[in-house]
């Protein structure tokens, strides 16, 4: 109950500012986007929290994965396959990055052994967005950046902590929806769907 | 705060309360304490004036380079604006006072954008990336740079290409030197029955039996191991972008990664003077 509670009061958060500041189909596009990757880091935060269920956290990785294309698992894109979305971690340290599959890094954050964990995310005003580029009819491409703070507990001190800044390729699809007018009139529109791909990640302790 | 504190303080001395002026007083500075603590607990983590002033994005470095989008802290209503909008797009450390060269060729620089009132586009054919690769080939871990640039695939379409390749795995040098590995001059004789011999042997020696004006074309060398499953691409270890839309000058972008400051993201991390022949010459290299 509590977890739909939740996914109503994201689904609110996603659609009510989508209507009244989308002005133009980019505008429209890149507030979708950066509604998806609020929804997403919501996810994200829910499914560290140890003081929800567990089995409250792995819905929330289901619901998480949902949001990417392929749902995490592989995947074709341009017509080339791909084993699944990837979070990559590059710190100022280590230029070697780490490589991990979505659904992994999700699982890894549910299983966590800290006691407590607290992670937070940029707002959604400042999740930046790059200029839509456009791959195919109806088919675009974005870049949205958001930064994730990670605080880990143990014995109610705080032992770890990070601040990341990534970034997040947004791939959205156009799909044509007929609408028939009260005047009879056919009429028709684009629904914009996002998905969200593969994560960078640039860590700054 | 202080404004607030002091103003009620002084209305309460009007009421002669000394009483109710502790008790408000204590309720004020419990009522800060509180909103500290929740601004530590809650809100401290990220630092958002730092995020909204740094390049988070290549797109946004242009916009800010056109002047289309400002950061938060240099608006149009800033003293010497266009200056400080251009240097702010610079890495700050690159400069060690307002007398470094450096600094003064920064300056050159933004004079001359602005007197020509240069604009970056996406679709420009006068910027490239400079990838920077690590990769494995036959096990060992090589690195190599890839030039891409942006092509059009139709008018409102466009895709980033590979256009060169440099690497010393490219360039095929033999492990040994030897001026006496040949085909022998009389081998037509035998109908070039000892060509085999040129794939028996040592491998790297290829070079050697190749006419002395023949240069081993790198970008070939490149696709040729790819396309046979012999060289895998693991990560990009560096990345920098160059523009050459500035006449007379080169500028490269790379981005910074800092903790506390607004000089942040992708920044200029080089600039050069170099006349309009020699940046044809140098795109050239790159298109050819």
């Amino acid at each position: 109950m509590k977890t739909l509670y939740k996914v109503l009061l994201v689904a609110i958060y996603i659609f009510v500012p989508i209507i009244s500041y989308a002005q133009s189909i980019d505008d429209l596009i890149a507030r979708r986007a950066q509604q998806k990757v609020k929804q997403m880091t919501n996810y994200i935060e829910y499914m560290a929290n140890k003081e929800e269920s567990l089995d409250d956290r792995k819905e929330y990785r289901t619901l998480a994965l949902n949001l990417f294309i392929g749902h995490g698992e592989p995947y074709t894109l341009n017509d080339a396959t791909r084993k699944g979305v990837y979070m990559q971690i590059t710190s100022k340290y280590r230029k070697k990055p780490a490589e991990r599959l979505m659904k992994d890094y999700f699982t890894g954050l549910i299983n966590m052994r800290y006691d407590k964990v607290v992670i937070e995310s940029t707002d959604i005003k400042d999740i930046k967005v790059s200029e839509l580029k456009k791959v195919g009819d109806n088919e675009f491409e974005c870049t949205c950046t958001f930064v994730q703070a990670f605080c880990g507990y143990q014995d109610g001190r705080p032992i770890y902590k990070d601040i990341t800044k990534k970034r997040v390729t947004c791939h959205i699809f156009g799909e044509e929806t007929v609408k028939v007018q009260p005047n009879g009139d056919i009429k028709t529109t684009y629904e914009y769907i996002v998905l969200l791909g593969d994560v960078e990640a640039l860590e700054t302790k | 705060m202080t404004n607030i504190l002091s103003y009620h303080v002084c209305d309460m001395e009007k009421n002669k309360f000394p009483y109710m002026r502790r008790i408000y007083l204590c309720y004020v500075l419990l009522l800060a304490c509180c909103t500290t603590i929740n601004a530590q607990m809650i809100g401290s983590m990220i630092n958002i004036e730092q995020e909204r002033s740094r390049i988070s994005l290549v797109d946004e470095f242009m916009k800010r380079f056109n002047g289309t989008e400002d950061r938060p802290d240099i608006t149009s209503k800033v003293k010497d604006y266009e200056d400080k909008r251009y240097l702010a797009l610079f890495n700050g450390k690159m400069f060690k006072s307002f007398e470094d060269s450096l600094f003064i060729a920064a300056k050159d620089f933004v004079n001359r954008v602005c007197q020509d009132s240069i604009i970056l586009h996406y679709s420009d054919t006068t910027w490239f990336a400079k990838a920077t690769c690590r990769g494995s080939f036959k096990n060992k871990e090589v690195s190599f740079v890839l030039y891409l640039t942006v092509e059009a695939r139709t008018s409102d379409m466009f895709k980033w290409v590979i256009n060169r390749a440099e690497g010393e795995i490219f360039r095929l040098v033999p492990s040994t030197f030897s001026d006496k590995v040949m085909i022998g001059p009389d081998s037509h004789e035998t109908k070039f029955m000892n060509l085999k011999h040129i794939t028996n042997g040592k491998d790297d020696y290829i070079s050697y039996y190749m006419n002395k004006d023949h240069t081993v074309d790198q970008t070939t060398v490149f696709l040729t191991l790819v396309y046979n499953g012999l060289l895998k691409i693991d990560y990009v270890e560096d990345l920098e972008f160059f523009f050459y839309q500035v006449p007379t000058y080169i500028f490269s972008i790379k981005e910074f990664n800092r903790n506390d400051s607004n000089n942040d993201g992708w920044l200029i991390n080089s600039l050069r003077k170099v006349s309009e022949q020699e940046k044809e010459k140098e795109l050239m290299l790159l298109y050819q």
